[in-house]
């Protein structure tokens, strides 16, 4: 049950924070459906919008959501909910994860097609990690399987400085 | 004596009378206490267990009550967490907004000291090649006036001492002249290591702020797609 909520998650999102994030957003709407003030009726998408109608921050990761939510409500109840959610944690902990260090933050739909084009060339679920660092030119440099690669434009002017260096030799 | 001998069988039987009476109304009197004793209990079992239910009851139902309002308590426990989760949040990313608008004046700042930086760096670097030949130049002057100097010194030597003498002194000027020219070549490698250096440096900055600046994040994603291509291509995805 829980790689069925796992893999719905991730078949909608391209990086971990996102991940994290709808998860947390699926766990608080369950938790105020079997355990809070309501009437104890099943989930159902009209409850769900109505939970997160005035939630402007999650505004995006909830019109994601609404695509595969349904779903898995048939998979959810009460008594099992925090034990299902514990084994999701801890599947989630096993895909395998791309930190992806660019100078600036790019938008969503990049890291889209980035991971789409990973999972092909891997062959697994694979998810980005996207950070910033401030002291790359341009270009990326990411960690894969613990091994940091820059295949950055400073990688790159490193390996063509040596042209110069022989002029400055030269004089 | 002989009145209380002839009354003596009535006191007698007078005395057993009463003790006899006294024992039979004990007697009565134990059986009533008895009899009481069990009208009570069973007067007073059913209240007895009455109350004992009624109190067993109320117990449940206030054991059930707090239950619920320890699940009304963590679910809203839970979601005040979230809610103040969302606000750090939100107060984090107009802190990052803070940040970001900082930084770029300060990038600005930066980049037009780097700009005035890199240019005199620049003209010292056109100018290095001029000096470090007037160097060469200079020290090949000293090195001739200390050789002329030397060479007079050796004749005036030559002409008070014998053939050996010259000879042993001339070797030894050749060995002089060997270690200045090592001298020379190493002061001219180490200049050549420390221009290296700061010219890779100041042009690494330069080129980072120029870039940061003028490409549009179009172009970044295109960057970090191409990255990710070459890497594709040298196989570290797939081994």
């Amino acid at each position: 049950m829980a790689s069925k909520v796992l893999d719905m998650v991730l078949d909608h999102t391209a990086t971990l924070i996102a991940a994290r994030r709808q998860i947390a957003l699926l766990k608080e709407f369950l938790e105020s459906v079997y355990f809070g003030e309501g009437g104890g009726e099943a989930p159902n998408i009209k409850s769900f919008d109505t939970f997160f109608a005035d939630r402007p921050d999650d505004a995006v990761h909830v019109a994601n959501m609404r695509a595969w939510v349904e779903k898995i409500f048939s998979y959810v109840n009460g008594p099992s909910l925090y034990a299902l959610f514990e084994e999701i944690d801890t599947d989630l902990k096993k895909v395998a994860i791309l930190t992806l260090y660019t100078p600036v933050p790019l938008p969503s739909e990049e890291y889209v097609k980035m991971c789409q084009m990973v999972r092909e060339l891997t062959g697994t679920r694979v998810l980005i990690d996207d950070k910033v660092d401030l002291e790359l030119p341009a270009g990326g440099a990411f960690v894969w399987k613990g091994v940091y690669h820059d295949h950055s434009l400073r990688s790159r002017f490193t390996r063509e400085f040596d042209g110069f260096k022989q002029l400055v030799q030269s004089l | 004596m002989e009145t209380f001998f002839s009354t003596a069988p009535l006191f007698w039987v007078l005395l057993a009378m009463v003790g006899t009476g006294i024992l039979v109304s004990l007697v009565a009197l134990l059986v009533v206490q008895l009899r009481n004793n069990a009208a009570i209990h069973h007067l007073t079992f059913p209240v007895y267990d009455y109350t004992v239910k009624e109190a067993q009851q109320r117990a449940n139902e206030i054991l059930a009550k707090a239950e619920e309002l320890a699940r009304t308590v963590i679910a809203e426990a839970e979601h005040k967490s979230v809610e103040l989760v969302r606000e750090r949040t939100r107060d984090s990313e107009q802190a990052m907004a803070e940040y970001q608008k900082v930084l770029a004046a300060l990038l600005e700042a930066q980049k037009q000291s780097l700009g005035a930086y890199v240019s005199g760096a620049e003209q010292a670097l056109a100018a290095l090649p001029r000096a470090l030949s007037d160097e060469v130049e200079r020290s090949k002057h000293a090195m001739a006036a200390q050789w002329d100097a030397l060479a007079k010194r050796t004749e005036e030597f030559q002409a008070t001492l014998g053939a050996d003498v010259k000879r042993a002194v001339s070797d030894e000027l050749a060995k002089e002249m060997e270690s200045v020219r090592g001298a020379l070549a190493t002061y001219r490698q180490e200049r050549m290591n420390l221009i290296e250096r700061d010219i890779v440096a100041i042009l690494e900055k330069a080129t980072a702020l120029v870039l940061k600046r003028e490409l549009s994040l179009k172009d970044h994603a295109d960057l970090a797609r191409e990255s990710l291509e070459a890497a594709k291509r040298e196989g570290i995805f797939t081994s």
